[in-house]
């Protein structure tokens, strides 16, 4: 073992003296392998650090630090790694793994809703037939073109709309047994970004801390709540400002913020990433998702976009709403599962006749364009490759190409 | 980044030992800050998470407006580092003490 154990440590001298190539994280991975001490992983961990900022004169400085923690891991795992005292901190450690792994997310669902419907009689719209189940830890996305009544929806869920018949129900809120729905219990465990956000009024921070304690979290508790979420979603630098001096994105984090710091039970949020630029986008999407997937504080997000892959790429399951009916609700891996062709979307200076011609040999295709980009659907059989093979064979230049068989994108061009 | 089950203690922290290896400081520090509200009872520890958050910002606003030098950012940044992997540590004797679990 210590053979093998000094060829890994001299593969990884040499990878890590060939000063061009980066090292990734793999004085990490080999401490965390072999180093029994949590000081030697540390110090590889902070020696990785430095060596992956530096320049090349530093990388050569830190090079000779960096061989004599290797030399101190493989001397500490051959004189310590078969001792008593190491096996039972690693088995400490299982232990804790082993105690988290069993902790899962309530089972319960946070909102249920059986045959909803709703008509507005001054145009006629109905919202009809939805029966979704909200549940703790998923992100639910509801996609659809404007008026479809995504809005709608989350205004009824919210309690801002009455619905016409079906019905709501809120598992886990605790209810009078007359069977009506109790808003103030209701309103407790909810909190809603609407599209179109209210000003705020006042120090931002301030109102902050109203809302954590309108919510009953007082004291030093109120202080951290408040503290961790501007932490947390960045708002440090922006504390000082007033509402109107914010960008989209900052009130945007900070509604959020609102929203988030008393830690709802059920989150909605309409059109977040409207208005946003992509990397702000990116931004939000990923603490939503870190939002959503939390044990202690469970909790369950509804959100809308017409942003649909971006919205994909978060969600657990997804609603499609087409004329205010569900196209499509279920698992976001499920999208397409019941399609009769594979589609793809394209964008190249080509014409449609070279792109048929170029595709001529693949059976059963069609090719049109829907205005932002061409679509090709084609049978089952056919995978990207065999259609981006056959462009490049043709020597059509493709800027952009998507499979969207299996995205909500899909049901949209069927219109 | 790939996905990590939230009730994977082991990989969650090791993700963030991981971007602070490859210098993706920021993103650490907000996972930092998920994994020391979610898993300790002490919320000591959470504090310290905020208080090395509000550092790591502070110092980024100093470079930015050039309030500090390049040496001095380097010395605070790798402290910064050391708290961050410190306060991993004692979370995780933390939640042997609150386990009852003894090495």
């Amino acid at each position: 073992m210590t053979k093998k154990l000094d060829n890994i440590a001299a593969d990884l001298k040499s990878r890590i003296k060939d000063f061009n190539q980066p090292i990734d994280n793999h004085l990490v991975e080999f401490a965390r392998e072999y180093a029994v001490s949590k000081n030697l992983l540390n110090q590889a961990i902070l020696k990785n650090f430095r060596y992956s900022h530096s320049d090349r004169s530093y990388k050569e400085e830190l090079y000779p630090e960096i061989e004599s923690l290797i030399d101190s891991i493989v001397l500490d795992y051959s004189e310590n790694a078969s001792k008593e005292t190491v096996k039972n901190a690693k088995n400490a450690r299982k232990q804790i793994e082993d105690h988290f792994f069993n902790v899962s997310y309530p089972s319960d669902s946070v909102f249920k809703s059986v045959n909803l419907y709703k008509k507005y009689k001054r145009t006629g719209f109905e919202l009809r037939d939805i029966n979704i189940d909200l549940k703790f830890g998923e992100i639910t996305g509801v996609v659809g073109e404007n008026g479809n009544g995504k809005t709608t929806l989350f205004n009824i869920i919210a309690g801002e709309l009455l619905h016409d018949s079906g019905t709501l129900n809120f598992p886990y809120i605790k209810q009078p047994k007359n069977g009506k729905l109790n808003w103030i219990e209701i309103d407790k465990q909810i909190a809603y970004v609407p599209q179109e956000l209210p000003p705020w009024h006042g120090a931002l921070e301030s109102n902050l801390h109203y809302e954590a304690s309108i919510r009953g979290i007082k004291g030093k508790e109120n202080i951290r709540s408040v503290d961790y979420i501007v932490q947390r979603l960045g708002l440090e630098s922006e504390l000082n400002k007033k509402w109107d001096e914010l960008s989209g994105g900052f009130k945007l984090r900070f509604s959020l913020a609102r929203a988030l710091v008393w830690k709802p039970k059920l989150l909605l949020i309409d059109e977040p990433l409207a208005n946003l630029d992509v990397t702000t986008q990116q931004i939000v999407l990923n603490d939503l998702r870190d939002i959503a997937k939390n044990i202690r504080f469970p909790i369950s997000i509804i959100t809308s976009s017409q942003h649909i892959h971006e919205i994909e790429s978060i969600s657990d399951k997804l609603l499609f709403l087409e004329d205010g009916k569900v196209g499509y609700y279920g698992a976001v891996e499920n999208v397409g599962d019941n399609r009769n062709t594979n589609c793809f979307e394209l964008e190249c200076n080509n014409s449609l006749g070279d792109l048929r011609d170029a595709l001529s040999e693949v059976p059963s295709i069609s090719i049109f364009h829907n205005g932002l980009y061409c679509l090709i659907n084609a049978s089952l059989d056919v995978s990207s490759q065999d259609i981006l093979q056959k462009l490049i064979a043709n020597n059509i230049e493709v800027d952009y190409f998507r499979n969207i068989s299996q995205s909500i994108k899909y049901m949209f061009t069927k219109h | 980044m790939a996905f990590i089950a939230a009730n994977d203690i082991k990989a969650r922290k090791e993700q963030i030992q991981n971007l602070v290896a490859v210098n993706k400081v920021s993103i650490a520090i907000n996972l930092l800050l998920d994994y020391a509200r979610e898993f300790p009872n002490d919320s000591t520890l959470l504090n310290e998470a905020i208080n090395i958050s509000r550092r790591f910002h502070s110092n980024k606003k100093y470079k930015l407006n050039n309030e500090i030098n390049f040496e001095d950012y380097e010395v605070s940044l790798n402290k910064l580092v050391e708290s961050i992997l410190y306060l991993l540590d004692s979370i995780e004797d933390s939640l042997m003490l609150t386990l009852n679990i003894d090495i």
